[in-house]
Order: structure tokens, then sequence, then C-alpha cells
């Protein structure tokens, strides 16, 4: 007994509907992923006795197509995310020390005394570079922050995305 | 049963939630480095585990904020303050780096995304401009943030990487947050990067395989 009103290819429609009018650039991460197609082991029985197995490539069925289009969601929207607030974890457990000193001839004595350490169990401001140093033609682009989202707001952002999952296990 | 209206509710819900996709500038290559920046806090995690409490440094001061490079870079730059880690273990220094170019045994220079190098070198390169040479790298990551299967040539590209890395190298690894079906099967001979695939915070016993290979082959190597 069917458990969906409606087909994987319906539900699929649907979402690049939607994605198309606002968020074309993830729709066009979608199609790519997709057509980048999967690998298979096919069986070709060659006389009586023998089966012959090798590797082809194959498109995705309908029901796949969706599930790598809702992983692609997955990977932009949630898993960095993920990165991010793993990074800035570990990086609030650590000290922050001043440069080597011996590197401008002095000695490294900040390193055994830790008196200059500091900033143990503080969240720290970690960026990444836009503009690296070989960009020729700089536009003075600001690096880009990498900021955690709340909490809560990431939690209800999984509760939906958990929810289109449900609804497109057509398992 | 489901019904096409709930999930027309559902997707619209999704792509219209505070933190959904309206809130999210996909930079590919900020994504790229987020996961670098992730790996590379996997290595502090792996040192702490082993009672070292690793520094953050800049190159040219205490970092706040702490800089990822966009892209390669020698690792004496000072165009920006870019941040790196030291930690001292058994009495052997070492220096964690993100992005920095290493000269392979060919001549050829090589960027390392995420790697762990002896401090000495590290030093040395900084006081007297230079790429450090291959043989200062205990570790080394390859980092691949994909929104989809991987594709091999990555990981043909980063064998020869590693072999050009030399003899020296303690630790290669091959981490994405996707997988390959025939990847696995690719990483197998001895000497080949370690396949960290499928590591993420998503799936945590990757993450623990991670931190600890490398505090074992930490520990392996400076034990007296």
């Amino acid at each position: 007994m069917p458990t969906h009103d409606y087909t994987p290819r319906q539900a699929l429609d649907l979402l690049f509907g939607k994605m198309a009018d606002r968020f074309p650039e993830l729709l066009r991460r979608m199609e790519h992923a997709i057509d980048a197609g999967k690998d298979v082991q096919e069986e070709e029985v060659t006389s009586r006795r023998r089966v012959r197995s090798f590797r082809k490539n194959v498109p995705y069925t309908d029901e796949e197509a969706l599930g790598v289009a809702l992983a692609v969601l997955r990977a932009h929207l949630i898993e960095t995310r993920k990165f991010i607030e793993s990074a800035a974890t570990e990086f609030t457990r650590v000290d922050v020390a001043p440069p080597k000193r011996r590197e401008s001839g002095g000695d490294d004595a900040e390193d055994s005394s830790r008196s200059r350490v500091y900033g143990r169990n503080e969240p720290k401001k970690v960026e990444i570079e836009v503009e690296p140093e070989t960009v020729l033609e700089k536009r003075d682009l600001p690096n880009v922050s990498l900021m955690t989202g709340t909490g809560l707001e990431m939690k209800s952002l999984e509760a939906f995305f958990h929810q289109l999952q449900e609804l497109t296990d057509f398992a | 049963m489901a019904t096409l209206a709930e999930l027309e509710t559902a997707i619209d819900g999704l792509l219209a939630h505070p933190a959904g996709p309206g809130s999210y500038s996909l930079v590919r290559p900020v994504e790229d480095k987020a996961y670098e920046a992730y790996v590379f806090g996997l290595c502090l995690r792996a040192v702490r585990e082993l009672g070292v409490n690793p520094l953050l440094r800049g190159i040219t001061a205490a970092p706040t904020p702490f800089i990822f490079r966009g892209g390669p870079g020698q690792i004496h730059s000072q165009y920006r303050n870019y941040g790196y880690a030291s930690f001292t273990l058994n009495n052997h220094e070492f220096e964690v780096h993100a992005g920095v170019e290493f000269v392979g045994s060919s001549g050829m220079t090589h960027e390392l995304d995420v790697c762990v190098m002896r401090a000495a070198d590290a030093q040395r390169c900084r006081a007297n401009p230079d790429d450090p040479p291959c043989a200062s790298v205990f570790g080394a990551w390859e980092c691949k943030f994909y929104d989809q299967p991987l594709q091999k040539h990555l990981a043909r590209a980063f064998v020869g990487l590693v072999d050009d890395l030399g003899s020296n190298v303690r630790l290669a690894g091959f981490c994405s947050n996707q997988t390959h079906n025939q990847l696995r099967d690719y990483f197998q001979p001895q000497r080949r990067p370690y396949p960290h695939l499928l590591l993420t915070p998503l799936e945590p016993a990757s993450e623990t395989r991670f931190v600890g290979v490398l505090s074992a082959e930490l520990k392996k190597m400076t034990a007296a």
C-alpha cells in the first residue's frame, strides 16, 4: 500500500521548481551531483556456468536522485555549520600565545613560563582570507568570519530537514 | 499517507527558515577552508588528548583573529597575521599549519591543506624566508569538502604529492566529508595515504579514528 500520494519524480520536480526561483546556484549544484550518476556492478551470463561481473556508470533513479538532492542541501546548510561549530569548540579549548620570540632574535621564555599565554575556554575569532596575497587586482575584500549559528536556530533547521527526509523516504 | 501539500509545506519551511539557504551565502572557497579549519581543530584535539596544550600563534602578533590562508602561501609570509599552532611533546617541538607550501623531493612545491611539521624547520624558514623542506613534515592531510560523491582524480593527485614528500613523512591522510565506493580500495596499498572518508561531525566515529591515528603516531615518534 503506498505511503505517499506523490511519486519520487513529483517530489523532485516540486523541490527543483521551488529552488529554481529562489536559489538557482544551489539548484545547479544539485543537478550537477545528480548528473554525475553512480557506479554499479552488473552481471552478464557468458555461458551456462560462467557469470561475468563488470562495473558500469548509470543514472540515479528518481528516488535516489531525490536523496542526492537532499544530501547537497544537507552539506551546505547543516554540515558546513557543523564544521565551523567543531572548529570553534577546539579553538576555545586552547590558549593564545604571542609570536615566537626567537624569530626576532630573542629567547622563547614565554613558552616555558606561560606568563604571556591566555584565552583558554574563551571563544576565538577565526577568519578565512578571501583575497590571498597573490591576487593582482586587490579589491580589499574583508576576510570571512567563521560564525556559529545559534543552537536553537540550528536545531530547528535540522528538524525541518529531518521532516523533509521522512517525507521523501519511499522505502 | 503523506500528501504533496505536506511536502510543499516542508520544502517551503526549510527554504524560508532563518538559518536556511537565504541566510547562507554559498562561497565555495570559504566552505573548503571551513573544512580545513575543522581538520585543523581535530589536530588540536589529538594533541590535547596526549595531555599537551597546544598554543595558537600568529606570524607577526597574537592571532586575534586567527586567520586561515585563502590560498597556498609561504610559511614566512607576513602579508597577513596568518595563524598556526605550536606544541611540545616529550621535548619534540611541532607546529600545525594550514595552506603552507613545502618543497618536495623533486624540487617542486606543494601546498598541504593541513600539516604537522617540525618546529625547528618552521622557525628557520620564518627567520630566513624560505619554503620548508618536505623532510620537515610529520603529517600531511588533504581536505576536500564535497556536496556529492568524491571525484577519483583528487585521490590520485594526493597520492602523487605524498610520493614527492619523501619517506620522512610519518602520516598522510585524505580527508573528506564524502566518500567514493572505489577510493577505499585505491588507498589500501601500504604506502598510500590513510582514507579519512566521511570525516565529518555527523560521523563521530570517523573523528575518533582521525584523532586516534594522529595521537598514536605522535606518541610513537616522540617516545623516549
